[in-house]
């Protein structure tokens, strides 16, 4: 009786492993040649569907999916690796668009697709349903967008407890560089309860603000960006400058991690949490005053 | 006649206060003059006069001295090296001194090497430079003459150059690429009181060489043989130059990025007031180089808007148009 059942137990499996092994040969294939898109695949393609990365993805200063990352082939997106790997779909940046060979990809019936940039949760949101509806885990991406959600609510509600008013926090790279309303930074800075001192100082999206005006109006707190490109000689010229470094003994800074990915995709959860961890250790409570 | 040259440098020394004061007052942060009174003053009274305090004297001072510094250091650089070498197109970059300072910060960011160190950028620049000028004036030693030592300066120059686009083309990214790029375009932006010091010594010592070697300029307008029989020592005042313009614009070079144009335009614009005196138009060069650069960093501030535009970009933009004309007034004034 019990070899009996056995037998229909393993026959069982056998079935929904032939079954499940049809599903993954029916989804797409798929080349990734930008670090966003990457992160975008690993989180929710099957690794059967992957079939390189790009080589920024393999490089742990830069990606902090960088150890499962190596398991897949690297790829400097050019047109003969992808024509080699031939793949259903190929995950590229906005510049990519203009590549010389791309009619020689849809000759070949491969898609170019472009992640698209997200400017609000809301867009993460849909974005990431998207891109999981187009690599054919329709039912995985809604799952990940739900967690996000409920991720995302917990973090508001541990800033809206204190009922008093938010202190301003600066995003400053090391050449000036800052984001006012509509980029992920905001949507990190909001979600973490401050008001974005950039956009208090007129700037809107990604732009440049002066030392001037970082010395004349400071904000309560600084949070830097640990990007390796913008560790560059010519580009962290106002990082260096000795009234910058006084600022940044003076007031609490925090520090967003190198491998950030610095992709506005629901991955930008994982850095807001991170800095609440970070807020936490230097004894800093969230947006509003302490 | 004789007067004019030195109502000449006095006019300069106003022209170079008036922008002084023009270029303090430019930011952007927007500082009337009497807050800016008040600032230097009463720089502890409120926040705000604090505040303005410290753009004025960490920021925009030590801008407006570097400014005037490097324009010094190009100005005097050009007009000794015309009047040694007797050609109106010799300048710091054409002896390949700028270049290979360049060469040098060019190989120091190509390998990372300005991550480990601030001090190594300029230091490397620095290098560069004296390289550069230990090769001339061993040229200068063994082979004496101008022509020489010319032609060595463009051979010298265009292999400094021809390094530098071979480390552009091996960049390992975009990102390297840029950041060469925007260092040898030059710029004053968010330069400090760390750069003055460091470059201060050098540039100090170059300006006396060369401020030394006035009257043996003079004499060496007769022509090398008559310059010889007149007690000059050729050999010996081709180093003193060489030292003198690698010291000067190496360690300007090394702060700031390469700079072009300023020591080719300023002699020639003020040798005809100084009565075509080599040794008249070394102080008056220094001061229109000050004054010249301290003009474009002034226009590119105000130029500027979200993104910086570099300043070598702007002396070449004012100095190329400005040098032509000039050439072509020469060449119809003797037709």
């Amino acid at each position: 009786m019990l070899r009996g059942n056995l037998r229909i137990s393993l026959l069982c499996c056998l079935l929904s492993a032939a079954a499940a092994a049809g599903q993954t040969d029916m989804l797409p294939s798929i080349v990734s040649t930008h670090l966003c898109a990457d992160q975008l695949v690993l989180s929710l393609a099957v690794p059967e569907q992957i079939l390189s990365l790009s080589y920024k993805s393999h490089d742990p200063k830069r990606s902090r999916y960088a150890a499962s990352a190596k398991a897949y082939p690297a790829n400097r997106a050019t047109s003969e690796e992808i024509i080699q790997l031939k793949p259903n779909i190929v995950l590229a940046s906005r510049r990519w668009q203009n590549h010389p060979q791309q009619q020689q990809f849809d000759l070949l019936d491969i898609r170019v697709i472009v992640v698209p940039l997200s400017n609000s949760w809301q867009e993460i949101f849909v974005n990431t349903q998207w891109f999981a509806d187009l690599v054919g885990r329709s039912e995985h991406g809604r799952t990940l967008v739900l967690e996000v959600q409920r991720r995302l609510q917990a973090l508001r509600e541990l800033e809206s407890m204190s009922g008093k008013p938010k202190k301003s926090l600066l995003y400053l790279r090391p050449n000036g560089g800052s984001s006012g309303a509509g980029t992920y930074i905001d949507m990190i800075i909001e979600a973490l309860g401050f008001r974005n001192h950039a956009s208090t100082l007129g700037l809107k999206g990604w732009g440049q603000l002066s030392l001037e005006n970082i010395v004349m109006h400071p904000p309560d707190y600084f949070l830097l960006s640990g990007h390796v490109r913008d560790n560059s000689h010519s580009n962290s010229r106002l990082s260096r400058h000795p009234l910058l470094q006084q600022l940044l003994d003076e007031y609490p800074t925090l520090l967003l991690p190198a491998d950030t990915g610095y992709c506005a995709d629901w991955q930008i959860i994982h850095v807001a949490e991170y800095l609440v961890e970070q807020m936490a250790v230097m004894g800093l409570a969230n947006g509003q005053g302490q | 006649m004789y007067r004019r040259y030195p109502l000449l440098n006095y006019g300069l020394v106003i022209l170079l206060l008036l922008l002084a004061m023009v270029s303090l007052r430019i930011g952007p942060v927007s500082i009337s003059v009497s807050d800016m009174i008040n600032a230097l003053v009463n720089s502890q009274e409120t926040s705000q006069t604090l505040r303005h305090n410290l753009i004025l004297i960490e920021l925009r001072l030590p801008r407006l001295l570097l400014a005037m510094l490097v324009g010094a250091s190009l100005g005097i650089s050009g007009a000794a090296l015309q009047g040694l070498l007797r050609n109106p197109l010799a300048e710091p970059g054409l002896i390949g001194v700028s270049s290979c300072a360049g060469l040098g910060a060019v190989i120091c960011l190509y390998f990372g090497l300005s991550t480990l160190s601030m001090w190594l950028l300029p230091t490397m620049a620095m290098a560069g430079a004296t390289l550069a000028t230990l090769l001339l004036c061993w040229i200068g030693r063994h082979h004496a003459g101008s022509l020489t030592l010319i032609l060595s300066g463009i051979a010298l120059s265009s292999l400094a150059a021809a390094l530098t686009s071979l480390a552009l083309n091996l960049a390992p990214s975009p990102a390297d690429v840029q950041d060469m790029v925007l260092w040898l375009l030059g710029s004053l932006n968010y330069r400090s009181f760390n750069d003055i010091q460091l470059c201060f010594p050098f540039v100090l010592t170059g300006l006396v060489l060369l401020m030394s070697c006035g009257a043996k300029l003079d004499a060496l307008t007769l022509g090398e043989a008559e310059a010889q029989s007149l007690g000059v020592n050729l050999p010996k005042l081709q180093r003193q130059i060489i030292v003198g313009t690698a010291l000067s614009v190496g360690a300007c070079v090394a702060v700031t990025g390469t700079i072009g144009f300023v020591g080719l335009v300023v002699p020639h614009l003020l040798r005809r007031w100084v009565d075509y005196h080599p040794s008249r138009l070394l102080l008056s060069s220094a001061l229109g180089g000050a004054a010249l650069l301290l003009l474009a960093d002034i226009a590119l501030r105000l130029l500027s808007s979200t993104q910086e535009i570099m300043l070598g970009v702007v002396t070449a933009l004012i100095g190329a148009p400005f040098f032509l004309i000039l050439v072509l007034q020469q060449k119809w004034r003797l037709a």
